[in-house]
């Protein structure tokens, strides 16, 4: 049978432009780490700025109207940049329950009031995360409750 | 991992991210690793013209993106016949952490995918890995792009197994 395909092997810029003898990447990772950890000081920041717009969102969402697609649209997004963002500065916490909110909104082809109901239980959530409410146990406990009410709702 | 490291003060990345947070982020990891040549843009729009005046060597790719997104973007560099350039490695930085989203990276043209929230150790991996294991390209019906086959044997003389009707893969 002839082949259906045909196999390229492109120029290797890569290998010209680096060379060995560069610093040890332990140190390299270290380093890039360490300036991760000299953000997380600007985080609380980010994070503030992040939230405002998962609350304008939701209110907007809430409000009626043609364009609720297009505010719950900007809800996602707020809420995947925390989700994106928050692991990397020790807030897992703040991830899982944005990825929770994200799921809900990618799974659902027309975002009901009963939807609107569930993502706002989710940004209350984060609110009281952000606020560092949630002592380990109570915010693994939360976590997994919305979850749950998620994974009930796209199999309902 | 090996003691010493890559220089990679002449490597040429481009950030295509929407995030400013982010931008900073990653900016700021490539530096610690001794990159020195980092653009960035915001949009696919702006990034498809940075290709072209700045020529990076890797470009590092969001998936959420204006006006198209990183997916339709990475698809379009890697098929249209004004691209810049067609064999880019790309490292697909995004939020979607399910399988069927990395399959659609992975048939999308995408070289290397990095899971967000991200680490100076992931991002790391994901540049040598572009690096020491540059993957062959393959042109079949419906895909061009790296080939999706990591371990491919060069000496392979099996039966040929692609489905010859298989509209869009290649494996």
């Amino acid at each position: 049978m002839a082949k259906k395909h045909e196999i390229i092997e492109p120029p290797n810029k890569l290998s010209d432009r680096v060379s060995k003898g560069g610093p040890n990447p332990m140190d390299a990772i270290a380093k890039a780490e360490a300036k991760l950890q000299e953000m997380a000081k600007d985080y609380g920041q980010w994070l503030e700025n992040d939230l405002e717009q998962v609350y304008a969102a939701l209110a907007k969402a809430r409000a009626g109207g043609a364009e609720r697609a297009a505010h719950v649209k900007a809800l996602h997004g707020a809420a995947f940049n925390i989700k994106g963002q928050a692991g990397t500065f020790g807030k897992p916490l703040l991830s899982r329950i944005s990825k929770s909110l994200c799921k809900l909104i990618e799974e659902r082809a027309e975002f009901t009031d009963e939807d609107l109901t569930v993502a706002a239980t989710h940004v209350d959530a984060l609110k009281a995360a952000a606020a560092g409410q949630y002592p380990d146990k109570l915010g693994e406990q939360v976590a997994m409750g919305l979850e749950g009410i998620v994974s009930k709702r796209l199999t309902a | 991992m090996q003691q010493q490291g890559y220089n990679l003060s002449r490597l040429k990345i481009l950030v295509v991210e929407d995030n400013k947070n982010m931008r900073v982020m990653i900016r700021a990891m490539l530096e610690a690793f001794g990159v020195k040549n980092i653009r960035e843009c915001e949009n696919t729009k702006d990034a498809w013209e940075r290709i072209l005046e700045f020529g990076p060597d890797i470009m590092i790719l969001d998936w959420m993106l204006t006006p198209e997104d990183g997916i339709a973007f990475a698809k379009r560099l890697r098929t249209a016949e004004d691209s810049p350039n067609r064999f880019l490695p790309i490292v697909m930085l995004t939020g979607y952490t399910e399988t069927r989203h990395v399959m659609v990276a992975r048939d999308a043209g995408i070289n290397e995918y990095l899971v967000k929230p991200v680490s100076g150790q992931a991002l790391y991996g994901r540049i040598i890995m572009a690096i020491e294991h540059p993957r062959p390209f393959v042109r079949a019906k419906g895909y061009f792009g790296p080939d999706r086959r990591r371990h491919r044997k060069k000496d392979y003389d099996g039966p040929e197994r692609r489905k010859p009707d298989d509209k869009d893969k290649d494996d």
